[in-house]
């Protein structure tokens, strides 16, 4: 009964909700409907309009003046596009400079009642601070130096062992011929449907049972595979024309050869999107390292972004603002700088190759 | 052919033209047997793939083997047969992974969803039923965790606001881009630049704009926001912070304040996508319809809706379908804005979240439930869009 | 209505760098009177695409004047001027049926819904499509999107209607159907329609009036039939007729025309270097005849035969005569004779290939 009740309580909830949504929506069709009726009604007979270009006989159209107008229009209407194309730039750039320039700040200035818009004095000793940050909520030390190091082995092994295999795999699939290929090939894509979040609880269990936590080995082998990775080098194995194969077999190369020295240099563009979607993903991580690493040493450099930053007093006494256990946003935006700009830099020198990758499949990293 | 080979490539270490001393020497030495080790693998590896036959090789062979050659006996036959088989290991490594981290999990979240009180560590359970389902949607879990049903509604509510608007401001976007001439390269980089951004970052990013700043030891200062708004007359919103404004729905927490700020930077981040997919396909529509319509009368905002926007449709369409799926899996932003508490008592929780939640408490029963119920929802939403997108066809 | 181009020019600038401007068209005077049928033709490159769009108002000239009966419309925006505009591939919009897009226009216009949907429907019966009004373009062949095209000009009742190579994407038979078929809307809707063409055949056979146009140019305007019988240049004379024109270089000494050493008719012309241009069906074979070929061979086409032969002279590696099929002519002959018809013998300024009238 009690259950009843209160599932009653939150059905009222939903109840109102919906109703706020319908009556949205009925005011909507009934301004749209009044729109139609208002257009239909000021509607005009073929006739008179047809006639109004009728040019010869009746009195002549002032064609300057028309033209004017269509100047004054146009200008107006390209005025407004540069406005609005110029705050919609300005809307997508803000966050990186205000990322930029809070990261130099001094906390004091930063902490000014009318914010400024450049810093006043570079304090560049923002960046030596956060390098020099120990996170020791279990006693580790998970400074910056290796945290770095753990994002970039861990980077560096998946994504040369997920491409070796997204290679090795694409290629059976594409060009060798064995029992079952199009089944398992098939049942690969399935899985493409299902989010990876049904996978993650299992995993998670999986991975504590071997005993695998605060390991690199957690933060590799479950993300080797990707079978949209593999389908996509697939797809671009099965474009290269068979009479190459054929070429090469007369040149004397192998197939493992003909693997190595013309398939994947012919597919190096999708490889190299490929490889660099791989390490933006390890770059990006933040879920499942904080799951299964509880250990801040083990993490990745997401995690460590997302910690607090405080003005820590150095062992050598030597400390921004006299030390405290706040967490300063200056500090934490040079952390968020230390993460974002590689990023940036590599989004603007690989554009071509990222876009080609993400445009496919919809996601990123 | 094998030992040939080898012979062949497997360098002899050769004794060195100079003299050195004894150190040194057995430092070369080693060197030349560690890379001799190296090229005998390297070889091997090479065999190993080189006696794999191709498709079409095997077919030849089978037909001389059928047609003329000798007879084979049983044994020959099982080799041959399981040589062209050879597929299987290049997959296996795969198959392998897959089978630990995608298959078995897929059906152990099927299975253990509908453990009572199941316990993934222990793998003890109390008996079988709906009740975790049950507990999940009714929140009693007895444990101060996230509910699930807030959870649901964040994910919701802010999916099907920031997707559709985020879209449609795309589609402005592009449509602004495509009607200018000058400095649009300009604009397109800039507009395209938050395209690769880690969410957890600039989600930092986005709540230094909106957060009061300052308590403790330092004078109570506001963000940039509130500071705008301040011109405007409107008093300081704490919105992402403690006390931020939120109606309430029976158990139900609506904090607007906070649903503002995550859609603001939802849209942030998911804009440079859509202008990409929006702009080339706009670029790639033959200018002729243009005229044409033109010809025909048609206004500016007619030009839009009438021509432009059906032309896009399939992109459209795409856009808003793998927005929803994307949505309805948010969490990083979340995370970024609010911290991994997702706000005051994970009154900012998505389905996602919910997961994470409940496995760091041990519960992963509901975990399972609650990863059960987001497949469902993200299956319905890939049906509807294969109803939807079987009408569309693209026209170029 | 009355269309009266006046020096009319069009200049591209280039697209790279110090690079030349392109002259698209020159300097174009053109009357067109009220109701009649006009072809552009020249090759491809000739301005002929570009006249068409400035008198729509896609295009704006450079310089000169566009004048529809007195109005000046030069710079007239192209959705009021009052023209309809078929494109060379049509431009139906893919995602509207035939009845949406033949209304399209009528809806811009914001008129009545009932009136639009009759108007609609007799501009399709006019093209014969009302059977098609329910499908979409690609589930049309190219000569029904070719009509919807034309009914959704119509629709509209245009002063002027435009066509741009109208019957470039059919294919052959339905090419010539086609062609009847606009002449025929074009007499029964009486509206003055102007199109584009490089298929000179295809302009002669329905032209009222044709403009020929080389380079930007116009070489000569007027009724197809005198302007094949009276070409003003070696250039419109080579670009109609089909088989075309054989040329041949020779001279003008004391009144007679000479190719090589025979004379092959008179003139009052002084004495200079000429290029002779005789049609093919110029030629009448004669024993006794002034003028010798070298025989290739000769095809028999049924209603006439063509001798394919070859002259020194000749600019083109091979000369046609065409001759009526019951005009015996020696077996096996290497060589043969023949008189010209004085009315399809040209000549034309060696220097200038401008024609001595």
């Amino acid at each position: 009964m009690t259950n009843l009740l209160l599932l009653s309580s939150k059905a009222v909830g939903w109840l109102v909700a919906l109703l706020v949504i319908l009556i949205l929506a009925a005011g909507g069709v009934i301004t749209w409907l009044c729109i139609k009726r208002y257009r239909e009604k000021n509607a005009k007979s073929a006739d008179a309009v047809i006639g109004q270009w009728n040019l010869s006989g009746g009195e002549n159209i002032d064609v300057a003046t028309m033209e004017k107008r269509d100047k004054t229009k146009r200008i107006i209407k390209d005025v407004f596009v540069y406005i609005f194309l110029t705050l919609c730039a300005v809307f997508a750039f803000l966050p990186f400079y205000w990322m930029v320039i809070t990261s130099l700040k001094t906390e004091t200035e930063y902490r000014l009642s009318v914010p400024t818009f450049f810093p006043h004095q570079f304090q560049w000793k923002n960046y030596w601070m956060i390098f020099h940050q120990v996170t020791s909520a279990s006693g580790s030390n998970a400074t910056f130096v290796q945290i770095l190091i753990n994002t970039i082995v861990v980077g560096l092994l998946s994504t040369i062992l997920g491409v070796i295999i997204t290679i090795v795999t694409a290629y059976a699939l594409a060009r060798m011929n064995f029992k079952g290929k199009n089944a398992l090939f098939a049942l690969m894509l399935a899985t493409m449907m299902i989010p990876g979040e049904l996978y993650t609880v299992s995993n998670y269990i999986t991975v504590a049972k071997l005993h695998w936590n605060n390991t690199y080995t957690v933060l590799i082998l479950p993300f080797l595979v990707s079978v949209y990775y593999i389908y996509l080098l697939r797809n671009n194995f099965m474009q290269i024309p068979n009479s190459l194969y054929q070429a090469a077999k007369v040149d004397g190369l192998s197939d493992f050869g003909y693997l190595i020295k013309v398939m994947v240099p012919l597919t190096a563009p999708t490889l190299v999107s490929i490889t660099l979607l791989k390490f933006i993903g390890t770059w990006n991580s933040y879920i499942w390292p904080r799951l299964v690493n509880g250990n801040e040493a083990w993490q990745m450099i997401t995690n460590w972004v997302t910690g607090g930053f405080v003005d820590r007093l150095q062992p050598d006494g030597f400390s921004l603002y006299g030390g405290g256990t706040e967490s300063l946003d200056t500090l934490k935006m040079a952390a968020v700088c230390m993460v974002s700009l590689p990023l940036l830099i590599l989004f603007i020198f690989c554009r071509k190759y990222i876009m080609r990758g993400v445009s496919k499949s919809g996601t990123k990293g | 052919m094998k030992d040939e080979n080898k012979t062949e490539v497997t360098p002899t270490p050769t004794p060195p033209p100079k003299k050195h001393n004894k150190f040194v020497q057995y430092f070369i030495n080693l060197g030349h047997r560690i890379k001799g080790w190296f090229v005998d693998k390297w070889t091997a590896i090479k065999d190993f793939f080189g006696s794999i036959k191709t498709y079409k090789q095997r077919k030849l062979e089978a037909e001389l083997v059928t047609n003329d050659g000798p007879q084979l006996t049983r044994g020959e036959k099982f080799r041959r047969g399981l040589k062209s088989q050879s597929g299987w290991l290049f997959v296996a490594p795969a198959i392998l992974l897959m089978a630990v981290f995608t298959f078995y999990p897929i059906i152990a979240a099927f299975i253990n969803s509908f453990k009572q009180g199941y316990s993934g560590m222990t793998g003890k359970f109390n008996g079988w039923g709906f009740d975790n389902f049950v507990r999940v949607f009714r929140g009693d879990t007895g444990t101060g965790g996230a509910s699930f049903v807030q959870c649901l509604f964040n994910t919701l509510i802010l999916t099907f606001i920031s997707v559709p608007l985020s879209t449609l401001l795309a589609l402005l976007i592009s449509v602004a881009l495509n009607s200018i001439k000058r400095i649009q390269k300009a604009y397109q980089t800039i507009l395209f630049l938050p395209y690769l951004t880690n969410a957890l970052a600039m989600g930092a990013v986005f709540a230094t704009f909106f957060k009061i700043i300052g308590t403790a030891s330092y004078t109570e200062t506001y963000g940039i926001v509130n500071i705008v708004l301040g011109v405007f007359g409107i008093a300081p919103i704490d919105w992402v912070g403690l006390t931020s404004p939120h109606w309430e729905i029976g158990s139900l927490s609506i904090p607007w304040a906070k649903y503002v700020v995550t859609t603001i930077y939802e849209v942030w981040s998911g804009l440079p996508f859509k202008i990409l997919i929006l702009f080339s396909a706009m670029q790639s529509i033959n200018k002729q319809y243009y005229d044409a319509a033109k010809v025909d009368g048609a206004s500016r905002s007619t030009i839009l809706w009438k021509i432009t926007t059906p032309m896009i449709m399939p992109q459209i369409s795409y856009l808003l379908v793998t927005g929803i799926m994307g949505g309805m899996k948010q969490y990083s932003a979340v995370v970024g804005i609010f911290g991994a508490t997702m706000g005051q008592d994970y009154d900012m929780g998505t389905m996602v979240g919910y997961l994470y939640n409940y496995i760091s408490l041990g519960q992963t029963g509901y975990a399972f439930a609650g990863s059960l119920i987001l497949f469902i929802i993200i299956m319905i939403i890939t049906w509807i869009n294969n109803k939807v997108t079987k009408k569309h066809t693209t026209y170029r | 209505m009355r269309i009266s181009i006046q020096h009319l020019t069009k200049i591209f600038p280039s697209r790279t760098k110090g690079g030349d401007a392109v002259h698209a068209v020159e300097d174009m005077n053109i009357e067109i009177p009220s109701g009649k049928l006009v072809g552009l033709l020249g090759p491809s490159g000739c301005g002929k695409s570009t006249t068409l769009f400035m008198l729509s108002g896609l295009e704006s000239p450079t310089s000169g004047k566009i004048i529809f009966d007195d109005q000046d419309v030069t710079t007239l925006a192209a959705e009021k001027r009052g023209i309809g505009l078929v494109f060379q591939n049509y431009a139906l919009y893919p995602h509207m049926t035939v009845e949406q897009n033949i209304r399209f226009p009528l809806d811009n216009m914001r008129i009545k819904k009932e009136e639009g949907n009759a108007r609609a429907l007799d501009a399709a019966r006019l093209v014969q499509i009302e059977d098609l009004m329910a499908r979409k373009p690609n589930e049309l062949s190219g000569g029904q999107q070719q009509r919807v095209a034309i009914a959704r000009a119509l629709v509209k009742m245009p002063n002027v209607l435009l066509l741009d190579e109208p019957l470039s994407n059919l294919d052959a038979r339905l090419r010539l159907q086609t062609r009847e078929e606009i002449k025929r809307i074009q007499r029964t809707t009486g509206i003055t329609t102007v199109f584009v063409t490089h298929d000179q055949e295809e302009a002669m056979s329905i032209c009222d009036i044709m403009v020929v146009m080389k380079l930007g140019v116009v070489q000569q305007i007027g009724e197809p039939q005198s302007i094949y019988d009276d070409p003003n240049n070696l250039f419109v004379a080579n670009f109609l007729g089909t088989p075309p024109i054989n040329i041949f270089k020779g001279r003008i000494e004391g009144g007679k025309v000479f190719i090589g050493g025979e004379a092959v008719g008179t003139t009052e012309h002084e004495d200079q270097e000429v290029y002779v241009g005789i049609r093919p069906e110029g030629f009448i074979y004669d024993g006794e005849g002034a003028f010798t070929l070298n025989v290739d061979h000769i095809e028999v086409m049924g209603r006439d035969k063509s001798v394919v032969a070859t002259h020194e002279s000749s600019t083109k590696p091979t000369v046609r005569c065409i001759i009526d099929s019951d005009v015996a002519l020696p077996a096996n002959a290497t060589q043969l004779k023949f008189n010209i018809k004085p009315y399809k013998l040209f000549l034309f300024n060696a220097e200038t290939e401008e024609r001595l009238r």
